[in-house]
């Protein structure tokens, strides 16, 4: 199944020197403490909060998103927060590479690895951790502090262990991504 | 026009949708109260007769509609990223103190009570009341037209009821959290209201300023080394979002100008 290309007018989006496309109609809050890693897409309508920091000195990153993902129209990234000891903060998120993350999906994870797929309209609770190679359906709410392990495929409200994916997704999920990546173009 | 009759102080209408609303909400005018220490983000979208309590924060790209009756928001409140607030009702919709509503909620209701959390696209529909100190989990809704008593939480694939004992931790951890917020949000985004918070934005902005002069005399007294090797990854990540804040400024300056334009269209009209 070849995905089609998908044309953006090309005013509509933002290409930096990495390669990275974003949406300038997303709202991207504290761009300072946010990494791209490059070859990333940003959707219409994405928030992504990097104001949100840590609380201290220093300098901080706040959101940190790897290489060939995708975040697609009105998904929302923002930190988890926590109190430990008695001192409330906010605490950094990363995403690795080749993730996909659905339309309208909620992400306040701690961390997600490289080669996941996160459906529709999900929701990621705060310091979930997701590993390396994984698939969210659509609509699925992982709870707070919920651990993912790799290959898993997780659906459900509460989401739950459904089936397992096979080795051949690391792969899969990357010429994916790097297919989306080279079919989105700008329209003309 | 309505822009005409609204008092200075508060906002005029800004975002996309606009023109649409500028002829349904003609007839009632927009009014907005902000409370003390109220902060209330330049990025969202409030509609008719709505005042904000002491304390409430609201973070951007939310919505308040007060689109029949007037919406009151109680004290202390957090409302997240692309939270609706409807009132459909011509009666006043009142939100008690010490709420939070978690990115994506939707609220329509008569009445919404204290201390509750609404979680991440989680609605409450139609002329539902809630209680004091309920949570309504995550994409869970309720019933059109029902009365949630206090401490119930809905939760789950089938919308699940059960009752909560009363949680002593989660006081502490939105006391602190609004803390925060009331620091931070300021220094990212631009902020709604009067002169005061402006002076307080300066102030802070002064005193971060003293701050960061502090932290770089530190500094020099730290290992030389051990900076230096730190330095160099962090130059690393810099640069990457250098690259990426070049263009944000650019996306915010054509954002300006598209506003400045809308703006300019409405006063002409």
């Amino acid at each position: 199944m070849e995905p089609q290309i998908v044309y953006y007018p090309r005013p509509e989006y933002i290409e930096t020197d990495t390669g990275n496309k974003v949406s300038r109609k997303s709202v991207i809050c504290g761009s300072q403490n946010i990494i791209l890693g490059g070859k990333t897409i940003i959707q219409t309508d994405c928030v992504i909060r990097g104001d949100l920091r840590r609380t201290g000195v220093g300098h901080a990153v706040v959101v940190a998103i790897g290489r060939y993902c995708l975040l697609s129209r009105g998904s929302i990234i923002r930190p988890p927060y926590k109190t430990y000891k008695g001192m409330f903060s906010y605490y950094p998120m990363k995403i690795g590479d080749h993730v996909t993350i659905g339309e309208g999906s909620i992400v306040e994870a701690a961390t997600i690895g490289s080669f996941v797929h996160i459906g529709k309209n999900c929701v990621i609770g705060r310091f979930a951790i997701i590993k390396d190679c994984c698939r969210i359906e659509d609509n699925t709410v992982i709870p707070p502090n919920t651990v993912v392990p790799s290959f898993s495929i997780y659906e459900g409200s509460p989401g739950v262990c459904v089936d397992e994916l096979p080795e051949c997704v690391q792969d899969l999920y990357e010429s994916q991504t790097k297919d989306f990546y080279t079919k989105f173009q700008p329209s003309n | 026009m309505a822009a005409a009759t609204r008092p200075a102080k508060v906002n005029s209408i800004e975002g996309v949708s606009s023109s649409y609303y500028a002829g349904k909400m003609g007839r009632n005018k927009d009014s907005l109260t902000l409370g003390k220490h109220a902060i209330v983000c330049q990025d969202t979208e409030l509609r008719g007769e709505i005042s904000v309590g002491a304390g409430t924060v609201l973070n951007p790209q939310c919505k308040i509609l007060a689109e029949s009756g007037p919406i009151r928001i109680g004290v202390n409140n957090i409302i997240e990223e692309k939270v609706i607030i409807v009132n459909k009702s011509t009666k006043p919709l009142m939100i008690g103190d010490d709420n939070v509503f978690e990115v994506g909620c939707y609220i329509e209701g008569s009445k919404i009570g204290n201390k509750n959390v609404i979680e991440a696209k989680a609605s409450v529909l139609g002329k539902t009341s809630v209680g004091d100190n309920c949570v309504i989990g995550a994409v869970c809704s309720t019933r059109t037209d029902e009365v949630i008593p206090d401490n119930t939480v809905i939760y789950g694939n089938m919308h699940n009821r059960r009752v909560q004992t009363v949680n002593t931790n989660q006081a502490n951890l939105h006391t602190r959290h609004l803390e925060y917020l009331r620091d931070t949000l300021p220094k990212f985004n631009h902020i709604r209201g009067g002169s005061e918070s402006k002076s307080t934005r300066n102030e802070k902005e002064s005193r971060d300023r003293s701050r960061r002069e502090h932290r770089s005399h530190d500094k020099d007294h730290r290992d030389k080394s051990h900076d230096r090797a730190r330095d160099k990854s962090r130059d690393e990540a810099r640069e990457v979002a250098r690259d990426k804040d070049s263009h944000d400024k650019e996306k915010r300056d054509t954002r300006d100008k598209e506003a400045a334009k809308k703006v300019g269209v409405a006063r002409e009209t």
